[in-house]
């Protein structure tokens, strides 16, 4: 990764933690509880790099909500994280790494990913970048 | 009037900017502007927010520029006090289309194939194409409801207006979710003033649920040369559908 994406990541993480609300991506809003922050560390168990949203598979604890499980998180489309320079390798099984987001409303073991970062450090903003971000 | 004027000077501004930066627009055969590309537009959440800046594709110098304000109509306000909530059912979520104008204002490009009796529009949202006749006919009498609408396009000078309506009214004009009637007309004046800029002036008027024509000016960037839209398939894993989300094999208990 190139100095000048690395920040391009950090920024975008940054805006994220600065809770800075964007507008809506279909149905984020619906489908995501922005009262309900998700902060895991753990595994990849499985990526899934398709469309509209990027799934992965994080197992561990959710810091939040105390619930240990494998971990469902969604992120941007394909399309719009390969422009970031984000490809499918920059995300395999067995990294251990820490997700924030925001739950699924239905209570399930789901959330739309904000950012990751990986063991050294690194942060990935992996949002579609008009998601909600957790308040 | 005020407002007006700022337009004025921000297309302006642009212009001149562009016009010191960038070669002249390719032609066509009949020497109208080329608007043949891939471009880059604003993220438009909300038409009635402006935006400056960034591009939905990473790139810098696009904008939306609105003039007037959103004055609902009562069957307007009906409807948007009906959208206006964080449960509504999103059509767009289901895979449905997205409408002209909010297929526009997504996080991904769209692209041009311009030939002197038509331009092909293709959305990289849901990989989308529309296409509007300019070789001089009017819009069918009687339209057919549809999602995207049906289009035709006139040269005045160097700037093409398309106008597009027989819309179905079941798409929204944003992710904010301001609504749309069957009545909706767009006219959009198309203008390439330089290679890498184009101008996407559109006045929205629906007299059912808005008072008045809301206008946005918008610049798109023509993105660099190797960029491409990419395959986007709303329906390949749409996990949390309708707010309920899919057990994945790694979830299910052994």
């Amino acid at each position: 990764m190139s100095r000048n994406l690395l920040a391009v990541f950090l920024v975008s993480a940054g805006l994220v933690v600065a809770g800075v609300r964007l507008p809506a991506h279909h149905s984020e809003a619906a489908e995501y509880d922005a009262n309900k922050p998700v902060r895991v560390t753990g595994v990849v168990k499985k990526v899934e790099w398709t469309n509209p949203h990027i799934w992965f598979y994080v197992e561990g604890k959710d810091e939040v909500s105390g619930l240990a499980a494998v971990w469902g998180f969604s992120g941007a489309a394909p399309n719009g994280l390969r422009r970031r320079g984000i490809t499918k390798d920059s995300l395999k099984v067995g990294d251990t790494i820490k997700v924030q987001g925001i739950r699924a409303k239905d209570g399930s073991a789901n959330a739309a990913s904000k950012g990751v970062t990986f063991s050294d450090g690194r942060q990935v903003f992996t949002a579609s970048g008009e998601a909600p971000t957790a308040k | 009037m005020k407002t007006r004027l700022s337009v004025a000077a921000v297309v302006l501004c642009a212009s001149l900017v562009a016009a010191q930066t960038s070669k002249p627009a390719p032609r066509l055969s009949n020497g109208k502007p080329d608007f043949t590309g891939v471009w880059d537009h604003p993220r438009v959440g909300d038409i009635s927010a402006n935006v400056k800046g960034a591009c939905a594709g990473g790139g810098r110098g696009c904008s939306s520029v609105v003039t007037g304000e959103l004055l609902f109509t009562p069957a307007g306000k009906v409807e948007w006090d009906k959208n206006n909530k964080p449960t509504t059912y999103d059509y767009g979520a289901h895979c449905q289309p997205w409408g002209f104008v909010r297929a526009y204002n997504t996080p991904y490009p769209h692209a041009y194939v311009h030939h002197p009796d038509r331009l092909v529009i293709l959305w990289e949202q849901d990989n989308r194409f529309h296409v509007v006749p300019t070789d001089g006919r009017d819009l069918p009498k009687d339209l057919e409801a549809t999602w995207m609408g049906t289009s035709v396009g006139r040269w005045e000078g160097d700037t093409l207006v398309v106008t597009t309506a027989g819309f179905n009214g079941r798409t929204w004009l944003d992710t904010a979710q301001h609504p749309h009637s069957d009545a909706l007309r767009l006219t959009i004046r198309m203008a390439r003033p330089d290679y890498d800029h184009m101008t996407w002036d559109i006045t929205m008027e629906d007299p059912k649920f808005y008072q008045k024509p809301i206008r946005n000016t918008r610049t798109f960037v023509l993105m660099e040369k190797g960029q491409e839209l990419f395959e986007y398939s709303c329906s390949e894993n749409n996990r949390c559908e309708g707010g309920k989300c899919a057990e994945a094999d790694v979830q299910k208990k052994k």
